[in-house]
């Protein structure tokens, strides 16, 4: 994609709207702690019908229970359906709501909806995750991947190595094209290829994916959270990004095989240009004066 | 040995347009051209027998031509823009965009300013051999699809490298390099600046600027430093010593400023506006992110060292003036090779007509704003009225 198509289709005075000074957002200040805040983790799902997937990130979070609870930390549940009406689902739904949180009725929109939920977390973590990341084959993944998050003391955006199906690589961090024609559009290295990482392995990466992406509530909250002016993809890509402007990392843990069935959320080459160029626009001179500098 | 004449309304310090002809003329020289450039006014520093001054007119313009007689003709502003069709007669022609910002961002003059870009867009650009855009974001902001982009250089500024250290002891301090004035301020954001100044107390915002006290005054009510009408070297003294440098520009075709401060070693950070998402890593999406990029930099030395370095180092590579002559020596050259263009021009010489011009003019039309636009304009050019002339 060339520089000249970042702009195509935008026009500078609307975005300038954006800079107007009628309503400016309140400035994050550091250190404050938040009312009613507990120690733990918040796992946001979005979910639209997929009965069977819903059900086991459902077994997932029960199961990983335990590991929190002996730690003195807390596990909650957020669902945000946008729109099933499949009677199992909608059952399910019913279930989950009486030990967990879930709001129904979601256009979707993975930025704002999981914006959204994240005004209805109780703990000081979250984890954004896809209903098609198996948790339930490998529960412990969660505490695995919490445990070590906290580990550091600076802030972090952590992930997991996530494997698919036939337990190739399917996400081990997020990378920068620098092939001609496509630089600085985000692809996942080693895609396909069977790597062997030993369990509790941390790299650091440049991004992650959205779909097992966890981060501490309070820099979410400081940088404010994803950014609503994606529709589709890169929100999750410019979320890290945005982060390591104020030197803030991304990384990958290696917790045993993790599969994510991708695409059961998204179609596949489901891409969106206007997402890919705003994302070009925002990022390109900062992956190549940083990053790939 | 190949001639090029630029035609530029004025060289001045403080200029963008001035700093840029002053040093593709001296690269194109280097590169094997004969250069001249005739402008309206020029100061004192900028007199050379090679800078003709007082050549406002068509008349005076076309004078110079015919006895001087160059291969190219180069117009970096208006209202040599609009002379170009008529010069075409006696070389190739360029219209070399810096841009018009958005007629919108100002209070006054407003549709005088949509009038000027509106007929540079279906009477200059038509009728030129080449036009040339200085950043990707004005390629598109001229909707001119078929320009080619040449990035200006920032070489012109000194080379002290990157900064060792963070050099301030004190206060934080942020700065901002602009002209400054009633009609500036419409879109180069002063409120922007001013709102970032007042959410962070703690930091020391300075002004420089091109203008009157009258002009200073907006800043130095809201408590900011002010330097006015400074030289070369305490320009550069000031933009390598300062902390951080914010333009809260909201439209720049360039940003001439903002590499400048980088080159000089200083972090810089710029709204996503303008042709900003080229010149600087840093690009903020909201005066929060700014303001939150600022305090995390105040707070950690080592991070703003480290910005500093990449942004150093990204316009360093980045933009060249040299690189950017090359570039128009490979422009000028190709149309003097171009046999096509010269057989062209001798058929417009022969066609003259009002017809031929509004046919050709309403093709241009027709690709960038469809048939129904095309359609009504044909019909005013053919009915020899047009709202736009």
């Amino acid at each position: 994609m060339e520089l000249a198509n970042f702009y195509t289709g935008t026009s500078n005075l609307n975005r300038s709207f954006e800079f107007n000074l009628k309503s400016p957002v309140p400035v994050w200040s550091s250190g404050s702690p938040r009312q009613n805040e507990v120690l733990g983790l918040s796992v946001i799902v979005l979910n639209l019908e997929a009965p069977d997937l819903l059900h086991q990130i459902y077994i997932g979070i029960e199961k990983a229970q335990n590991d929190f609870k002996e730690s003195g930390y807390v596990l909650e549940l957020i669902v945000g359906d946008t729109g099933s009406q499949e009677v199992e689902v909608l059952n399910l739904l019913d279930l989950i709501g009486e030990k967990y949180s879930v709001h129904r009725g979601l256009d979707y929109h993975f930025s704002k909806n999981n914006n959204y939920l994240t005004k209805y977390t109780k703990t000081s973590h979250l984890l954004f995750l896809n209903n098609d990341v198996l948790i339930y084959k490998n529960p412990r993944a969660l505490w695995e991947c919490f445990s070590t998050h906290l580990k550091v003391e600076q802030e972090v955006i952590s992930s997991v190595n996530l494997l698919f199906p036939d337990l190739s690589i399917q996400h081990t961090g997020v990378d920068f094209s620098k092939k001609d024609g496509m630089e600085n559009i985000p692809f996942h290295p080693h895609s396909h290829e069977y790597l062997e990482v030993v369990k509790g392995t941390v790299k650091y990466v440049p991004a992650v994916t959205g779909a097992f992406l966890m981060t501490s509530k309070m820099l979410f909250e400081k940088i404010e959270g994803f950014d609503e002016g994606y529709n589709k993809e890169c929100q999750d890509i410019a979320y890290c990004l945005r982060a390591r402007k104020i030197d803030v990392l991304s990384r990958v843990i290696e917790v045993g095989n993790l599969i994510h069935i991708e695409n059961g959320t998204r179609p596949k080459n489901d891409y969106s240009n206007p997402d890919r160029k705003r994302f070009l626009r925002k990022f390109s001179s900062f992956i190549e004066g940083t990053l790939n500098a | 040995m190949p001639k090029l004449v630029f035609l530029t309304i004025r060289m001045k310090r403080g200029y963008g347009l001035t700093e840029m002809v002053s040093q593709f003329q001296l690269h194109l020289i280097d590169l094997g051209w004969e250069v001249v450039t005739l402008t309206s006014e020029k100061e004192m520093v900028f007199d050379a027998p090679e800078v003709l001054s007082d050549c406002l007119t068509i008349e005076k313009v076309e004078e110079f031509i015919q006895g001087w007689k160059p291969d190219v003709i180069v117009a970096t502003s208006s209202p040599y823009f609009e002379m170009l069709p008529q010069l075409a007669l006696y070389g190739r022609t360029i219209a070399f965009e810096a841009g018009d910002p958005t007629p919108e961002f100002f209070t006054s003059n407003k549709n005088l300013r949509k009038k000027v870009i509106l007929n540079k867009e279906l009477s200059v650009y038509p009728e030129v051999d080449k036009v040339i855009a200085i950043s990707f974001f004005l390629q598109n902001e001229i909707n001119w699809p078929e320009s080619e982009v040449i990035y200006l250089g920032c070489d012109h500024i000194s080379d002290f490298g990157v900064k060792d250290h963070v050099i301030n002891g004190g206060k934080f301090r942020v700065g901002t390099l602009a002209r400054i004035g009633k009609g500036e301020n419409d879109y180069k954001g002063v409120e922007l600046f001013v709102e970032l100044a007042r959410m962070n107390p703690s930091m020391q915002f300075e002004v420089m600027g091109y203008g009157t006290k009258r002009d200073a005054m907006i800043f130095q009510n809201a408590g900011l430093i002010t330097h006015l009408n400074a030289s070369d070297s305490e320009r550069e003294f000031f933009l390598r010593n300062i902390d951080v440098f914010i333009s809260a520009s909201k439209w720049e075709g360039f940003n001439l400023p903002l590499v400048e401060a980088q080159a000089l070693g200083t972090a810089a950070i710029a709204f996503d506006l303008g042709a900003h998402p080229e010149v600087t890593p840093y690009l903020m999406s909201s005066i929060n992110e700014a303001s939150i990029l600022l305090r995390h930099w105040q707070k950690n030395d080592e991070a703003l060292s480290l910005a500093s370095a990449r942004s150093y180092s990204f316009v360093r590579s980045k933009f060249n003036w040299f690189s950017a002559a090359q570039e128009l020596d490979r422009v000028a050259r190709e149309l003097l090779s171009n046999q096509r263009i010269a057989i062209f021009r001798k058929t417009v010489r022969m066609n003259t007509s009002k017809k031929n011009s509004a046919i050709k003019r309403g093709y241009h039309a027709l690709k960038i704003h469809g048939l129904k636009y095309f359609v009504s304009r044909v019909i005013q050019e053919l009915g020899g009225r047009s709202p736009y002339h």
